[in-house]
């Protein structure tokens, strides 16, 4: 069975860049490893992640999650059964402050530690794929030799 | 400049002066003088070189015929007299940057100076001008363009891969270093390592020319799938790198490693072939994984090996754990080397009955490495490693002739059946193998059965073929192994008459799990019988699952429920109790087979 979970916690005051790096390259090794997709962000010192797979990894994953002494006061927001993973083929993005533009941050009502009155579930999931969303700079054409393009 | 004519600057600046002097000077012996001059002009004449000689007041004494050849000046200007700023009018190109910038010397100094011009023509003539004491002044012209184009490519060649043109190793590493200088803005710097998976059987199949234009299209994708500001280096082989600058990390090397990966997994056309290869990545991430570029390259390269481990088309960030990880692997690599010295390795057999007649028709020859202190290490775990070092070359060799000498033991109607890796496929190796196992053991060829897997006939892979087709025409039997789960397992019955299909046990696993999983079984067994080609399931493991195949009309079987891989000393006692007690009653086994596992 597929599961989604979002959860928000507050990041331990000294996480910065490198605790993040250093959480999301095990993570994206591990969870390709296990089929978990998602999203972790790290904004304002606080975490919001979005874990999706097969229910007996996430709750495996989601209970090393909550004794990971890089954060606290960890609030399940959502917990779903899915069909299909929003974040497929993604094994973990992670997005830090300077990567949220200030757009999308007013956009989504965006207030610092995701307050629970303005970001159910649907809206964290919301937030976190629209922080997802390739860049224009990503945005490459499509190359010569993709199927599309080539004469048959 | 040969040393032939530079030997002639130092005589003209000696030879020169005594030139203008001559109408004024009295010499006691004129006939030496007047040979001598004779001499002088007949080498200026000839000299490869162009030769002008102005005076104090710039104004030319002599040149030769190749300065006016070189400069493709007009005759005209040859005359003596003709001023210098004349013939700058009248001179075609420019001087080249790096001799404009040249410190000058001050006026009115003596000395030789190098300048360099380049032509409209592309020509580039190198100029020695000598100023002499007296103020005349000698230019010695040298085209130089032959020798400039050999530098240039030179130190091209120096930082770059002739075969695909990009930067190389070393050029990759200087780029490295100049963006980790101290106090240079190393941030959002990312060292991808990539590898290229399935090239070294295209290769080994089509040839080294076909590997090498596959090369040069790999190359041309990798750079299409890049910024401007981002460097792709060939660093040897199918290694390449990827220097990625400014960008937010880790998130734009995670967008880079994925456009990497699938653009590497279309397919490519190469020499009237299309080719599926694909790519593994390893990540490295400045500053995190390293401050220089020899650490930041070696991490990348650890998290690649990674990659390749956890099974291709695919990436990975480096871990501080990997090092050592990297090293129990090599470590079991360099015991594998030794295994077949050591007599480590072991061949187990697994009965595969017939149905129709319910006796054993053949065994599979399963490969098991009882390592001292590693235990049994799992084919899983070694015969990858094996693949890629090419140890499987060696040990495919020994289980062929092992497995063959076994089969003589047997009853002369029970097969011997062996699995060959794509690797082995290599042009010459693998038939002379298979004869050589077959002469040595003096086992009748038709006993012997080949199982090869879907990687092997990679594409139209027509060496791989025709190799096949040679031991098949020796009487060897070949069966195609894991039938149903490649991307190409139809149009592979098309490609080669295989004596047999084995149908995949995942079909076997999902009897009465899915619905579609008998029909599935059926369609592939019916098939079969409609080519013409044999079909065995492997995998079978309980009752039900037996007569489910049984029902559809299968072969052959084989799996648990007749016995695990069972060692070579058994098998003659194992045929005979798996035949004596299939035959009167089937359902007997239910309760003895585990006594056989």
């Amino acid at each position: 069975m597929l599961e989604r979970i979002i959860y928000v916690s507050r990041a331990r005051a000294d996480v910065g860049a490198r605790d993040a790096y250093d959480i999301i390259r095990t993570a994206h090794n591990r969870n390709s490893r296990l089929g978990l997709t998602g999203a972790l962000l790290l904004i304002d010192g606080h975490f919001m992640q979005v874990l999706e797979g097969q229910s007996i990894h996430l709750e495996r994953r989601f209970a090393a999650i909550c004794a990971d002494p890089r954060h606290s006061d960890i609030e399940l927001r959502s917990r779903e059964t899915i069909e299909e993973p929003a974040f497929a083929g993604d094994w973990m993005a992670l997005w830090l402050d300077d990567s949220v533009s200030a757009g999308l941050r007013d956009r989504s009502g965006y207030a610092p530690g995701f307050p629970r009155d303005r970001f159910d579930g649907g809206a964290l999931l919301a937030f976190a794929l629209a922080c997802c969303r390739p860049t224009a700079d990503e945005n490459l054409t499509a190359p010569a030799w993709s199927l599309s393009n080539r004469a048959v | 400049m040969p040393m032939s004519q530079r030997r002639n600057v130092a005589a003209l600046s000696v030879v020169t002066p005594a030139m203008d002097k001559h109408p004024a000077s009295a010499e006691p012996d004129p006939a030496p003088q007047v040979a001598e001059t004779a001499l002088v002009h007949f080498v200026l004449q000839e000299l490869p070189l162009g030769l002008c000689v102005f005076d104090g007041s710039d104004r030319l004494l002599f040149s030769n015929p190749r300065y006016l050849q070189m400069w493709e000046l007009p005759a005209q200007f040859a005359a003596p007299g003709t001023t210098f700023a004349e013939i700058m009018r009248a001179t075609d190109g420019v001087e080249t940057e790096g001799s404009r910038n040249q410190p000058k010397p001050a006026s009115g100094s003596s000395g030789t100076r190098r300048r360099e011009w380049r032509l409209s023509n592309g020509r580039i003539i190198e100029v020695m001008v000598s100023r002499l004491p007296d103020g005349s002044c000698v230019a010695l012209h040298e085209d130089v363009t032959e020798r400039r184009c050999a530098e240039e490519r030179i130190a091209f060649l120096a930082l770059h891969d002739t075969l695909t043109g990009l930067p190389n190793r070393a050029s990759m590493r200087d780029e490295l270093e100049a963006v980790l200088q101290p106090g240079s803005r190393a941030e959002g710097l990312a060292v991808l390592c990539l590898d290229l998976d399935r090239f070294k059987p295209v290769n080994d199949s089509f040839g080294h020319p076909t590997g090498d234009l596959l090369l040069q299209q790999v190359a041309v994708r990798l750079r299409h799938c890049v910024r401007a500001t981002d460097k792709v280096a060939r660093l040897g082989g199918d290694e390449f790198a990827i220097v990625q600058r400014d960008a937010a990390q880790p998130s734009a090397s995670k967008a880079l490693a994925q456009r990497l990966i699938a653009a590497m997994a279309e397919p490519f056309v190469v020499a009237g072939h299309v080719v599926h290869i694909g790519a593994s990545l390893g990540i490295a991430i400045a500053p995190f994984d390293g401050n220089d570029a020899d650490t930041l390259h070696k991490n990348a390269d650890l998290a690649l090996y990674q990659a390749k481990a956890d099974g291709r088309g695919i990436f990975r960030y480096f871990e501080p754990g990997f090092d050592q990880q990297v090293q129990v692997r090599r470590g079991m690599e360099s015991d594998l080397r030794q295994a077949l010295d050591r007599q480590e390795l072991e061949l187990l057999y697994q009965p595969q009955m017939d149905m129709a007649h319910n006796a054993v028709a053949g065994f599979e020859a399963l490969l098991r490495w009882n390592h001292p202190s590693r235990g049994v290490v799992s084919p899983a775990d070694f015969i990858p490693l094996a693949e890629e070092t090419g140890l499987i070359v060696e040990i495919g060799r020994w289980v062929l002739a092992t497995a063959c000498l076994e089969a003589t033991h047997w009853d002369p109607e029970i097969r011997v059946a062996v699995n060959v890796s794509a690797v082995q496929f290599r042009p010459g190796s693998l038939e002379r193998d298979v004869m050589t196992a077959l002469h040595q053991s003096g086992l009748a060829p038709d006993r012997l059965e080949l199982e090869i897997t879907e990687s092997v006939m990679l594409d139209d892979m027509a060496p791989a073929v025709a190799t096949l087709r040679e031991i098949q025409a020796h009487g060897v039997r070949v069966a195609l192994d894991d039938f149903g789960t490649g991307y190409s397992s139809l149009s592979l019955l098309r490609s080669f008459p295989f004596d047999r299909i084995k149908i995949d046990r995942s079909f076997v696993r999902d009897l009465g799990r899915r619905e579609e999983a008998l029909a599935f079984i059926q369609a592939m067994i019916g098939l079969g019988s409609s080519l013409g080609i044999a079909t065995t399931v492997e995998g079978v493991e309980t009752e039900m699952q037996l007569e489910a195949v049984r029902s559809a009309g299968c072969a052959e079987v084989q799996g648990f429920l007749y016995s695990r891989p069972a060692p070579a000393a058994g098998l003659v006692a194992l045929t005979a109790t798996l035949n004596e007690l299939r035959r009167p009653k089937p359902t007997a086994l239910r309760s003895t087979s585990p006594g056989h596992a």
